[in-house]
């Protein structure tokens, strides 16, 4: 639905506030033709009224996961922050995102459609859970993860880059995407992780599917790698068909999170071309695994896979180091995470 | 005519085939915010049309002769072509000659929407500036003449490039504007010496577009106005104009040239047809450090002037006699008149 520009305003200047974007900041708005000119209007109109000489780049349509035109990338480098408004992601997984970032950029992604960056912008009352999720995250050393259907899966979390979603970006090369309230580690979580995952809930395989499966798939993980897909439904089969069109990297978990933002909902309008990713992968209480491409913003260590996916359980039982944090999908007050708000 | 997006994209789209653009090429279309948008999209949409992965980037209206942002510059100097679309002139801009050294070729388009259409590079046309090239490079020295009293002679450097605007791009570095079809060339500043008259056109950026009431007389002593006649409010403004840079590289000789487009109309209100006016000889003062003329005189200031039924020499050769192509110059138009097209 067309929100129009005034509308989506307010949102956009909070976002751009939040960013601590500065009058002498070099300001890319980027955007792609397949996005409505409203909300990229919105962020440079933003960015105009703190006083910033911004532009405004507009590509084609690339691939998911693909880079922009290198012109698009040179901009981006030099840049002090990018808004990216292209609505099928590529600056979280995309080769030439590592580059632009280690120049100093720092990125947000604005994946999301209007309706969605006006119902879910950046909140006080949602992002305090990110800073209290961090400290749990930084302090704790195994996670087991349980659910009625079966999962067991045990996680050794190492020391290392936490990857909190607020969805604003204030320092030089950090990135983040604007509609995920999360909290995920990767750092070398490959390294310990073995158990058995039932994935019911939204499966984001992308480009070609997004999906709340009617069935849960049952995966076998050993190492930090899928290794056995039990394909014994029409869903489960797709799944199994997606992994094998990209190569062996896919199979290896990248990045172990929980949403955290009691605004997300499983059941969301779909409004093309926009993804339900960012969304999905912000649902309260909601454990979400990650295979596949790994990226600097992430975590220590860079892994590139032609392929990245991200499966949601939902009502899962969450424990770290021995402490209930999630239970049946819900936070427990110990985890400091029951309540909605603040 | 109404001329609206339909209309102007086959003139762009024969732009985007003059200057030979292939779709591996990586093309930046510029333009800012009080440019008139159907033009820029125009000629990304002929990019596209051509096969191009192009980006359009859009920044904040500025100044005249004032630099980008720096991501717009960054992305510039990445790109094999870029379309330039501002709304005032950019072409003496202090980062435009690294632009074009990095081997980016440059279109400036700087048009109203009707004189893109009416206006367009006419290949036809195009051996009377390959002729007056052939004429220009071999000379030393050239001299203008006109019956108000100008009398102005200049010495031709050897090293410098002939600047023959023909509308198109095609070499790495190459700068053009579409719709001028002129050759000029930055003479050695300090050997132009005599009087001018101004008895036509005066493009005197940002503020001031005119054809004065009665002539200007200016003195030129060692390339630089020492002396101006200010007799009437046309005069004034002049005077104004050099002044307010407070620079003095403002009243320095820029370049010297003549007008090669029979169909262009002094009538309309149009400034790269005054500096393309058949036989209408151009005299500049202010900045000459363009890609297309790398003289020494950097400046935000930059003014253009069409002496109207001049004489020119070159050397010996009698290239233009009181506003018309001498036989001798092998430079009469072939089956036209002067005149407007309409």
């Amino acid at each position: 639905m067309d929100i129009g520009f005034q509308a989506l305003l307010p949102a956009a200047v909070r976002t751009v506030d939040l960013c601590k974007v500065r009058p002498d900041e070099r300001v890319v708005v980027y955007a792609d033709s397949r996005r409505s000119a409203a909300l990229p209007e919105a962020f440079y109109a933003a960015c105009v009224a703190r006083g910033c000489d911004a532009i405004l780049v507009r590509s084609l349509v690339q691939l998911v996961a693909t880079d922009p035109p290198r012109s698009a990338v040179a901009a981006m480098r030099e840049a002090d922050i990018v808004f990216d408004m292209v609505p099928v992601p590529w600056s979280d997984y995309a080769p030439a995102i590592n580059e632009i970032l280690a120049s100093g950029t720092r990125v947000l992604a604005v994946p999301v459609s209007d309706q969605s960056f006006v119902d879910r912008p950046p909140d006080p009352d949602v992002l305090w859970r990110v800073d209290v999720a961090e400290e749990l995250f930084a302090h704790s050393t195994e996670m087991h993860v349980t659910s009625p259907e079966g999962t067991d899966l045990w996680a050794h979390l190492r020391e290392g880059v936490l990857d909190p979603g607020r969805g604003f970006v204030w320092k030089p090369g950090q990135w983040d995407s604007c509609g995920v309230i999360s909290i995920t580690t990767a750092s070398h979580i490959e390294e310990e992780m073995r158990g058995t995952v039932y994935f019911n809930g939204p499966m984001i395989l992308l480009p070609e599917y997004e999906f709340v499966t009617s069935r849960p798939i049952k995966v076998q993980i050993e190492a930090g790698r899928i290794v056995e897909i039990e394909a014994d439904h029409p869903e489960a089969q797709l799944f199994t068909r997606w992994m094998q069109g990209w190569d062996d990297e896919v199979y290896l978990i990248s990045h172990l999170g929980l949403g955290l933002d009691p605004r997300a909902r499983v059941d969301i309008h779909r409004d093309p071309p926009f993804l339900h990713d960012t969304e999905w992968e912000s649902i309260n209480g909601a454990v979400v695994l990650g295979f596949g491409t790994k990226t600097e913003s992430m975590a220590d260590e860079v892994r590139q896979s032609r392929g990245h996916l991200d499966a949601v359980v939902l009502g899962a039982t969450v424990v770290m180091d021995g402490r209930t944090i999630v239970e049946q999908g819900s936070f427990t007050e110990e985890s400091g995470l029951g309540s909605g708000g603040r | 005519m109404e001329v609206g997006f339909p209309e102007l994209l086959p003139a762009a789209t024969q732009s985007v085939r003059l200057c030979r653009v292939r779709p591996d090429e990586k093309v930046v279309v510029y333009t800012d915010t009080s440019t008139d948008a159907a033009i820029p999209e125009a000629w990304y949409a002929a990019c596209v049309v051509e096969g191009c992965d192009v980006v359009l980037i859009r920044g904040q209206a500025r100044e005249v002769e004032t630099d980008p942002p720096l991501p717009a510059i960054a992305a510039m100097t990445e790109a094999d072509v870029v379309f330039d679309i501002p709304s005032v002139d950019d072409g003496y801009a202090p980062s435009l000659p690294a632009i074009l050294a990095s081997g980016t070729r440059v279109l400036q388009i700087l048009l109203p929407r009707e004189s893109v259409i009416e206006r367009a590079p006419d290949p036809e046309n195009s051996w009377r500036a390959d002729a007056s090239e052939l004429l220009m490079k071999d000379a030393n020295e050239i001299r203008i003449v006109t019956p108000e009293g100008t009398d102005l002679r200049a010495t031709l450097a050897k090293d410098r490039p002939l600047d023959v605007a023909r509308g198109y791009v095609r070499e790495a570095g190459e700068w053009d504007s579409y719709g001028t079809d002129l050759i000029a060339v930055s003479p050695i500043e300090g050997s132009v010496h005599g009087t001018i008259v101004f008895n036509g056109p005066l493009i005197l950026f940002p503020q001031f577009t005119f054809s004065p009431r009665a002539p200007i007389r200016v003195e030129v002593v060692e390339g630089r106005i020492t002396e101006m006649a200010v007799n009437d409010e046309d005069g004034r403004k002049l005077e104004w104009w050099f002044a307010q840079w407070d620079d003095p590289n403002a009243y320095v000789f820029s370049h010297i040239g003549w007008g090669l487009d029979p169909r262009a109309d002094l009538s309309v209100y149009e400034l790269t047809a005054w500096e393309s006016y058949d036989g209408g000889v151009m005299v500049a003062f202010g900045s000459n450090t363009s890609g297309a003329l790398r003289g020494e005189v950097q400046s935000q200031a930059h003014m253009d002037g069409i002496l109207l039924g001049a004489s020119l020499w070159l050397d010996d050769l009698q290239v233009i006699e009181g506003g018309a192509f001498t036989d001798a110059s092998g430079l009469r138009p072939r089956s036209r008149s002067t005149g407007s097209a309409r």
